[in-house]
């Protein structure tokens, strides 16, 4: 059976659940418990770092979530017995209130409604707005990038209000153009690549959301134009200053 | 450059080598040859370092032409192969052997009749640019290997210099043959595997494996699995090997190109060491999965280290 750790640990008034196991013979999966999302956040942007610079035999990925850790190992390279105790120690050590470095705020250029945005309509009437309405709303939320996932640059973003929190399509679209802004329950994503999706579409932005030939960190900027733990903000842009832009990005 | 030229792609070929591990916080997966095991032997057969980005074909095959005089193997699933001298006539050749071609001469593979993919490695190897760390073509995302897509007619692709002669022991060919082609895969608990109600109608029952299966997942039918907390979960990091089950109770194993993170419960991931025989699954075939601890997982993983070690010297 997978090694088994439950590690309590006390933090204000409340107190979180920390679960270290082993997911197969080379992943250990930790989830920080389901308090806060935005004070899980916080904590699973320090564990990460926290992890990545512990110096962990072995250690070849870790992949943060909203509310999860996955670390893959080389399974030749690591040790066993050592991983999840290392792991438990970075993660504890990460729970500490230090100040954190404020966030970066990144602008994204979107084109709302029309081709660009085919449930702009639907989500107006769901919230019972004007279209216009909408957009101000939209390009006036300060959003959340919780994590990269899924798909090369699909950034997950919360902070969408409740009102406007709509279930994905009942049938996915077989092809969504690229830099497609949707939104699913209360998370708003783009899509960085021509795939299916079941997100309702709003906006799109003219901005490459990934480019693998862009040099990788620490040199910026990166293959990914978002990173977890950035804010962002839309910015409404005409069509006209769409094709613009689009030129730029060759897109 | 050194180079072959692509006379007959087949249905998919790519360029692929050991992938690229470490970036899967940007969505990007590991990637890279769903069957490691016969690319390390085919790059040992013609004296590549193991992880040489060599080509990927699936189900059908393809048609090479040499523009150079190299050093040839086609691993992976069993299939003719044959040399095209530049006079037209056609002389057998054979899987898990080293093959000399000279300048003008062809390879040819035809249709595989066990396994999804052959692999052939080229003395010297495929030498595109590396993306990310790795040769391998990345298709959802279009990136790596030769421009970022599967090979097409009239390509040319380059070739590095070839190393040194190569060789492998009979022994490990034998092994890896065998390993590939298990239709029982060895699985351990995955990471909500506690939640499922009767886990027992997945253990050692009989799927058979979709047509709807690529680099990405391979899906099953059979018996239908309840999944917990209603097929949906709140999204988290995903593995090459892991089974995840969503609401309609057919399960789906992730592959190589998999989304980085997904939401669908996981009942269980596929041990490391068969992870080359969940690659060569095709459509039709019948699979079982069987459970077995962390530890004995690890072991098997020691053990066929050990087989692979003895002769890299």
């Amino acid at each position: 059976m997978p090694g088994f750790f439950v590690y309590w640990q006390a933090l204000a008034e409340q107190i979180d659940l920390i679960e270290v196991l082993w997911v197969s013979e080379r992943h250990v999966r930790i989830s920080l418990g389901d308090g806060d999302l935005l004070r899980t956040h916080q904590r699973i942007m320090r564990s990460l770092e926290r992890i990545r610079s512990a110096g962990i035999e072995g250690l070849v990925d870790v992949t943060p979530a909203y509310r999860t850790l996955l670390v893959s190992f080389d399974s030749e390279r690591m040790d066993p017995d050592r991983a999840i105790p290392a792991l438990l120690e970075a993660v504890s050590e990460s729970h500490g209130t230090a100040a954190e470095a404020p966030a970066r705020l990144v602008e994204i250029p979107a084109c709302y409604g029309g081709e660009y945005g085919p449930d702009l309509p639907d989500l107006a009437a769901h919230a019972k707005l004007s279209i216009d309405e909408v957009i101000r709303w939209h390009s006036s939320t300060e959003f959340l990038v919780h994590f990269i996932g899924f798909v090369p640059g699909f950034a997950y973003m919360g902070g969408l209000p409740q009102e406007f929190a709509m279930p994905r399509l009942d049938q996915p679209r077989v092809r969504i153009p690229a830099g497609s802004i949707g939104i699913a329950g209360d998370q708003t994503g783009i899509y960085p690549h021509v795939t299916p999706g079941g997100w309702r579409l709003i906006a799109r932005t003219p901005l490459k959301m990934f480019d693998a030939g862009r040099p990788s960190p620490p040199s910026p900027p990166s293959p990914c134009l978002l990173s977890a733990g950035d804010r962002v903000r839309f910015v409404p842009i005409t069509a006209d200053r769409f094709a613009e832009l689009a030129k730029g990005t060759g897109r | 450059m050194r180079g072959i030229r692509i006379i007959e792609p087949g249905m998919l070929s790519t360029v692929q080598d050991n992938g690229r591990p470490g970036w899967s916080a940007m969505g990007v997966p590991v990637g890279g040859a769903v069957d490691r095991l016969s690319l390390v032997v085919g790059n040992r057969l013609v004296g590549n370092a193991d992880h040489t980005a060599g080509i990927e074909m699936t189900l059908t095959g393809g048609v090479f032409a040499f523009d150079d005089e190299a050093s040839a193997a086609i691993t992976g699933a069993e299939s003719a192969v044959s040399i095209v001298g530049a006079d037209g006539v056609e002389r057998p050749g054979i899987g898990w052997s080293r093959l000399h071609i000279a300048a003008g001469e062809s390879l040819k593979i035809g249709g595989m009749a066990r396994g999804a993919r052959a692999y052939l490695c080229i003395g010297g190897g495929i030498a595109v640019e590396p993306v990310m760390g790795s040769a391998s073509t990345y298709l959802i995302a279009g990136f790596g290997g030769f421009e970022g897509r599967a090979l097409r007619r009239g390509d040319r692709v380059p070739l590095g210099e070839a190393a040194s002669a190569g060789g492998i022991g009979e022994h490990v060919i034998a092994m890896a043959r065998s390993a590939i082609t298990q239709h029982t895969l060895r699985a351990v608990d995955g990471a909500h595997a506690a939640a499922f109600n009767d886990p027992s109608v997945f253990w050692d029952r009989l799927f058979t494996v979709s047509n709807r299966s690529d680099r990405v997942g391979v899906r099953l039918e059979g018996p239908k699995v309840e999944s917990p907390m209603g097929g949906r979960m709140t999204s988290e990091g995903m593995m090459w090997g892991a089974i995840e089950v969503p609401a309609d109770g057919s399960p789906i194993v992730l592959m190589a190109d998999h989304p980085t993170t997904g939401g669908y419960p996981v009942l269980a991931c596929i041990a490391e060491i068969d992870l080359p025989a969940l690659g060569q699954l095709r459509p039709r075939d019948v699979v079982r999965f069987e459970r077995i601890s962390v530890q004995t997982a690890r072991g098997l993983l020691r053990e066929r280290r050990r087989q692979l070690q003895r002769e890299a010297t």
